[in-house]
């Protein structure tokens, strides 16, 4: 994204950032093909809650191959793209189980939020670089 | 508007090596197996014993189900652009080459998305399975990197070809006679103006509208529709994504591998069947197209061939291509235009001098009149967007698509594929623009001649086709081309000019950054551009599209293009491609998964206004729809899926008004015709639709249970 419209969709994000926005995540499996069924699977969901400037995780999560190693949500260049971990989730260390997370974001992040660049990403014992993965995308547009 | 999953899922794979339509096969490919075992084993008499282990066989077969089978099929015989690794292409390739060489060049490039990751075990574990499946016999020897035996020693033609040869005996030509009574010979002037009960080409039309005029089964009375008849077509292995064509009451269609049948229109009752010489290849046979008192159909192998339409009787084939090299072949089937068959190619991935080509054939005699290349030549026209690279290495510009005609301009309208491989650091074409891959193309029928042409995405890089149809539309006194690719992008050109008019998104993508609004360039995503060997890129949509070759329906009189849609992504992996002349290979690896914001709905319909190119109605489900989407003046779009569910919706609002479940996947072209004032509406079933198919595997979380058996064409009409 242009910095400009970075601008643009941080102050718009500011001047209703009091506002509560809530986003339905849908976890589904990470890149895979079809042997990595195998050891890639499960399903799951996440309710995020932005109220002002501070985001609430609350998920689930089951069907894993292996147990959960760690969640994250990620950050990334672009919607449907893998970047980096930038917040660290509580979750489960099982094949089942809950995701959680509160968490504070600055101006840059939010704005990274409203544009669609934030994803929740679960890893596993059998899938280190990704088993589950959801993006946070508004609904309203 | 949202629909929910249809129908019903089991937990059997999709695609399985026991499926139902294998099994009944089964008794006579052991008969098949036995008799060729002896020719097998006469064949190790002379070759060194026991190459490799049964115990490394063993393990090769789970390992090969693991790692390799997901590209290169159960059976062997290659999808999705990963060649097969039996039969005569594989020996042909390898038979001259060391067992040692295989498991080496195994191990540099497999699997795709993680080469070099499996072990020196493994490797020649997978190895020992694939020469067995290649005849060649065990022995006490184990399989080594350092075996130095050639392959063609050890290893012969493998059963499942075998079983293709034992088919042989099945007699070829005209293998049921008979005449259509009254055939009346099809003139140029129909084919321009085609008689409202007729459906005499793929897509109906010159201009590709797959638009019917008959409106008796309409919005109104939809709920009266019920079967009329139903005919079993060949059910065999390979790709079903047939066309029928209905001119005069008579309905002709082809089936996989190279059958044409010739069906009362009426009572489904078979007039005539022609079985033409070719090998299941897992290409379909898509279009064929009538004039004069012919039929017109291209190959697995891409062969043309002229039918008597009356008979089935062959009257002239033509070979497209010199096949020094190796060989070809075509799925997309002929267009008649202007006295002339035109007919692209398919399978140009392979390093070779000769490259793929547009080819127009005299309709009468058969004779070559002229051919366009589809990659430009160094030397020639747009022969410096190569970056270089030798004739030899410039591969792609597959041709896979029926073209489009408009007979006042005299020109014929093509899409041109990606180039080979498909990533520009795998093929080495640095920012090159490639041509004339990825484009459309507007050539002089008279000449062969290129009018011009239009590159939708220069140096395309990951494996995103704009080579679907394309659609010829006069609007508000401007004659316009229309197509839509796999990035899921309409485009809007001026017919006579290649100019660009304008352009619409119809799904998220993330591939381009901007496209021009007044040149129609795209520019592409920094990282895509910038991609390395070895280095995982993420695209929106995907290999499967976007949109494939389920054709748009173009409703004349509402002005709205109705689009099969599909939301999936992939990452892409790109390979070190050696320069290595003889190669064939798109050189990446992927993995698929659903696309942002479709909410696990992989399957999508949705109808664009002409004018404004603007979203007027969607309708999305967990399945992708598999055909071509038909329109009528009764209001209706017809449409199946790969859930065996066919579908009618209103036109004008997206509501579904009609739905039933048949046999199988219901893939490939429908078709609307009428006999006696009594409107039908034909819609062919199969199996192994291709991209598709092979993605959905790898996405859905619940596979799908698709008979592979069922290969049919159902026929209905309003209760009498």
């Amino acid at each position: 994204m242009a910095p400009v419209a970075l601008f643009l969709a941080a102050a718009f994000f500011g001047a209703a950032a009091q506002d509560t926005q809530t986003y339905e995540v849908r976890l589904a499996a990470a890149p895979r093909d079809s042997a990595m069924r195998e050891f890639v699977a499960g399903s799951g969901s996440a309710e995020v809650t932005l109220a002002g400037t501070e985001l609430t995780v609350t998920g689930r999560f089951e069907g894993l191959k292996s147990a959960a190693t760690q969640a994250n949500i990620h950050l990334a260049p672009v919607t449907g793209v893998r970047g980096p971990a930038v917040y660290e989730l509580e979750v489960s260390t099982a094949s089942a189980g809950t995701i959680s997370g509160v968490f504070e974001l600055s101006d840059e992040t939010l704005a990274r939020l409203d544009a669609g660049h934030l994803y929740i990403q679960i890893d596993s014992d059998s899938a280190p670089e990704g088993n589950l993965w959801g993006w946070l995308l508004r609904t309203d547009r | 508007m949202t629909g929910g999953a249809d129908g019903n899922r089991t937990s059997h794979a999709a695609s399985s090596d026991t499926g139902i339509g294998r099994t009944k096969r089964t008794v006579s490919a052991l008969l098949v197996v036995s008799c060729i075992s002896t020719a097998a084993a006469l064949a190790q008499d002379e070759a060194a014993p026991g190459a490799f282990t049964e115990a490394q066989a063993a393990a090769g077969r789970a390992d090969y189900a693991t790692y390799c089978a997901a590209c290169h099929a159960a059976d062997l015989m290659g999808v999705a652009g990963a060649p097969p690794l039996a039969g005569e292409a594989f020996l042909a390739r390898w038979g001259a080459r060391t067992i040692g060489e295989l498991v080496t060049y195994t191990g540099l490039t497999m699997p795709p998305a993680d080469a070099g990751g499996l072990s020196d075990d493994e490797y020649a574990a997978v190895t020992a399975y694939t020469l067995q499946r290649n005849a060649a016999q065990p022995g006490g020897t184990p399989l080594t990197a350092a075996s130095s035996i050639e392959i063609a020693s050890v290893a012969a033609v493998p059963p499942a070809d075998a079983a293709a040869a034992a088919d042989a005996d099945i007699p070829l030509g005209v293998t049921v006679a008979g005449r259509v009574e009254n055939y009346e010979p099809i003139t140029a002037a129909e084919l321009r103006n085609p008689d409202p009960a007729d459906w005499p080409m793929i897509r109906r039309d010159y201009g590709a509208s797959n638009y019917s005029p008959l409106d008796q089964i309409n919005r109104a009375n939809i709920d009266r529709l019920e079967l009329a008849w139903v005919y079993s077509m060949t059910d065999r292995d390979g790709r079903d994504q047939p066309a029928p064509m209905a001119y005069n009451g008579v309905v002709f269609v082809n089936n996989p591998p190279n059958v044409m049948q010739a069906l009362d229109g009426r009572t489904g009752e078979l007039i005539w069947e022609t079985r033409i010489s070719g090998p299941l290849n897992y290409h379909p046979m898509r279009g064929s197209a009538l004039y004069d008192d012919k039929l017109y159909v291209a190959t697995t192998e891409a062969h043309l061939l002229a039918l008597d339409a009356a008979t089935g009787e062959i009257v002239w084939e033509a070979v497209l291509g010199d096949r020094e090299d190796g060989g070809f072949t075509a799925s997309s089937g002929p267009i008649v235009a202007d006295g002339k068959v035109l007919q692209g190619m398919g399978t140009c991935q392979q390093y070779r001098e000769e490259k793929c080509f547009i080819g127009a054939f005299d309709a009468a005699t058969g004779e070559e009149l002229w051919r366009f290349e589809t990659v430009a030549r160094d030397g020639l026209p747009g022969g410096d967007t190569w970056n270089g690279l030798p004739d030899i290495f410039r591969a792609g510009g597959d041709v896979w698509i029926t073209g489009s005609y408009d007979p006042e301009l005299n020109l014929a309208f093509f899409g041109v594929a990606q180039a080979k491989p498909w990533m520009r650091a795998s093929r080495q074409t640095g920012d090159g623009d490639a041509l004339y891959t990825t484009s459309t193309l507007a050539i002089d029928v008279a000449t062969g001649e290129l009018a011009w042409y239009f590159q939708h995405a220069p140096g395309e890089t990951v494996d995103l086709d704009e080579v679907f149809e394309r659609v010829l539309i006069d609007d508000a006194g401007q004659k316009f081309v229309v197509t839509i690719g796999k990035p899921g992008i309409i485009w809007k050109l001026d017919r006579e000019t290649g100019q660009y008019v304008d352009h619409a998104e119809t799904m998220f993508q993330n591939v381009f950054t901007s496209i021009d609004p007044e040149t129609g360039q795209p520019e592409y995503r920094e990282d895509i551009v910038g991609h390395r060997v070895g280095n995982w890129v993420q695209i929106c949509p995907g290999l499967s599209g976007g949109h494939n070759w389920p054709a748009m329906g173009f409703h004349k009189p509402m002005r709205r293009l109705v689009i099969p849609l599909m939301q999936a992504c992939n990452e892409l992996l790109p390979l070190d491609v050696p320069l290595e002349p003889g190669l064939t290979t798109v050189g990446a690896g992927w993995r698929a998964y659903e696309l942002p914001g479709s909410n696990g709905n992989l399957g999508r319909l949705a109808a664009f206004d002409l004018g404004s190119l603007e979203e007027v109605w969607s309708y999305e489900q967990r399945v992708p729809f598999m055909s071509s989407a038909l329109t009528t003046a009764g209001g209706l779009v017809f449409i199946g899926d790969l859930d065996r569910s066919l579908k009618a919706f209103d036109v004008e609002t997206g509501d579904v008004l009609w739905r039933t479940r048949l046999g199988t996947a219901v893939q490939g072209f429908p078709i609307s015709y009428a006999i006696d004032g009594r409107q039908y509406v034909a819609v062919p079933t199969g199996w192994g639709a291709g991209a598709q198919l092979f993605y959905v595997s790898a996405i859905l979380e619940e596979p799908l249970r698709v008979p592979e058996a069922g290969s049919a064409l159902y026929v209905f009409a309003l209760e009498e």
